[in-house]
């Protein structure tokens, strides 16, 4: 039964084994596997702080200062534990405390993040399609922040709802909550959306 | 490509019971083109920079322990190397600690346990990756000077990248002893049923013998050859797909024509854990298996037991082969 090797189309399933694998490799101090790891999660790393903190730069030092305290702490960190989960939360720390320092946690946390700078579409996209991911991108920035969160995590940086809960610090059933409600709003704002287009397009 | 822009992550199955999970899924689905977050996107040059920066820092870290190394500044085989730089310095300072602990002219031990790999350079400059499991022993010269003897001891499954010397290199095994110039090589040496050493030769020439008798024999590049458990020879060198052999080291697995008990304990060692096997599974039985990249046991498990119409289920500690 031998078995060839994998290609680059992976399934859900063995990107975890596969992180917990660098995870393991890591904590004996592989730093071949801390390489591994730090490009292959990076780039999301960063648009979540960004996402807090609103400035890329930011954002950049925060991430390589959380990869820094990872290394440097590998030896206490269970390998059995989700590596995802401990970098996301670790990050979330650093973006909060760096938005705290600059004395604007106060009015983060009691009205919600300021919507971070977007970039343009996918430029793949049909003209029909951009306005669609742009209103999208708008009824997200819309939600409310702790949905809006668990949404980003859950979606787009492909966390289950376990780990989503352990970077948030609320329980799973608050995830799964927060992104049915998300998710909720997004198909009400879509509907209208459509009817409207509808009335445009009839009249 | 993972956690990149191209992941696209399933609808969570805890959403599924929800009334209106078609409508959920709908919205979850469009979210494709709508990535909040699209903002950023590493490109090869930045994550590059990035990473550099960051090795650099460790190293900083580390520079204490890394100064102790062994390494040869200026060697090929430092140049090669630099990247596991830190690990190896590690490593060699753990063993310069047992060094200066026990005074020469003792032995060397440098343990990878079950779980763990570990690479290990020599005085003169030779590196040595262990396989999970396997113990590596030399006498206090590797680390010290002289190049005329060059000797260790191996317990278990190590890839050797010897640089070429004045002297011949010899791996000792508990039933095999294997000599070299200069070249690189793997050796396994498992004292259980269906065990032996197990020699294939990456590139350079080896001689392979059964200890302490001179009989061997010689094979190059390419070729593999064993001192089977009890053996007073080695069989003749074949050639051999090395991928197999060698898919440890970027922590595969593989076991070509191996007994069943052979490849539990492989696994048992490579995952520190527990393999317990019921009455009625033949343990003798041959099989091959490889894994190019890593994979996890319960997805190995799973493909042997599909193999040979077996079962398993988790234990404590571990699972349990059952017919």
């Amino acid at each position: 039964m031998d078995r060839p090797s994998h290609d680059s189309s992976r399934t859900t399933g063995s990107e975890v084994d596969l992180m917990g694998v660098w995870f393991r490799r890591v904590v004996q101090s592989d730093q071949a596997a801390f390489e591994a790891l730090f490009r292959a999660m990076r780039s999301g790393l960063v648009n979540y702080a960004v996402q807090i903190t609103g400035d890329e730069a930011t954002a950049a030092d925060i991430v390589q200062e959380a990869f820094l305290r990872f290394w440097q702490r590998r030896a206490e960190h269970d390998p059995s534990g989700s590596v995802k989960a401990l970098l996301f939360r670790t990050v979330r720390n650093l973006a909060l405390n760096s938005v705290r320092d600059g004395k604007r946690r106060a009015k983060l946390l009691a009205e919600g993040y300021e919507p971070p700078l977007r970039s343009a579409p996918p430029p793949d996209l049909t003209l029909a399609g951009r306005e669609l991911a742009g209103r999208l991108r708008e009824w997200m920035d819309e939600l409310p922040d702790r949905q809006r969160e668990a949404l980003t995590l859950s979606r787009f940086q492909g966390l289950s709802h376990e780990e989503v809960a352990a970077v948030m610090e609320v329980a799973p059933r608050t995830v799964n909550n927060h992104l049915v409600r998300a998710l909720r709003t997004l198909k009400e704002r879509l509907e209208s959306h459509r009817e409207g287009s509808s009335v445009k397009g009839a009249g | 490509m993972m956690g990149g822009q191209n992941e696209r992550p399933p609808f969570p199955a805890e959403l599924g019971s929800e009334p209106d999970a078609g409508d959920l899924e709908e919205v979850w689905s469009l979210l494709d083109d709508a990535r909040a977050d699209a903002g950023f996107v590493d490109d090869g040059a930045a994550l590059d920079q990035a990473w550099a920066r960051l090795a650099g820092e460790i190293q900083g870290l580390e520079v204490d322990v890394d100064a102790v190394g062994p390494t040869s500044p200026g060697s090929g085989a430092e140049r090669s190397s630099r990247r596991l730089a830190p690990v190896w310095g590690l490593v060699a300072a753990a063993a310069a600690a047992i060094f200066v602990m026990v005074g020469p002219p003792a032995t060397i031990t440098v343990e990878a346990g079950p779980g763990e790999s570990r690479s290990v350079t020599l005085a003169d400059g030779s590196l040595v990756e262990l396989n999970s499991g396997s113990t590596l022993s030399y006498a206090r010269w590797v680390t010290g000077g002289s190049p005329r003897a060059r000797r260790v001891h191996l317990d278990g499954e190590a890839f050797l990248q010897v640089v070429p010397g004045d002297a011949q290199f010899l791996v000792r095994t508990f039933n095999a002893e294997v000599t070299v110039l200069g070249t690189a090589f793997n050796v396994r040496a498992r004292e259980e049923p269906g065990g032996g050493t197990d020699v294939a030769v990456q590139s350079g020439r080896v001689r392979l013998a059964a200890a302490g008798i001179g009989k061997g024999v010689e094979m190059e590049g390419g070729y593999a050859a064993s001192v089977e458990l009890g053996a007073t020879e080695p069989g003749s060198p074949t050639l051999t797909r090395l991928e197999p052999v060698l898919s440890w080291r970027t922590r595969g697995f593989a076991a070509v024509d191996l007994p069943l008990g052979s490849i539990l304990a492989e696994l048992e060692r490579r995952f520190d854990t527990r393999l317990e096997v019921s009455e009625g599974v033949a343990l003798d039985e041959r099989l091959t298996v490889h894994y190019q990249e890593p994979s996890s046991l319960e997805s190995i498990l799973r493909d042997i037991a599909t193999a040979r119409g077996l079962g398993f289920r988790a234990i404590s500690g571990g699972y349990e082969i059952h017919p």
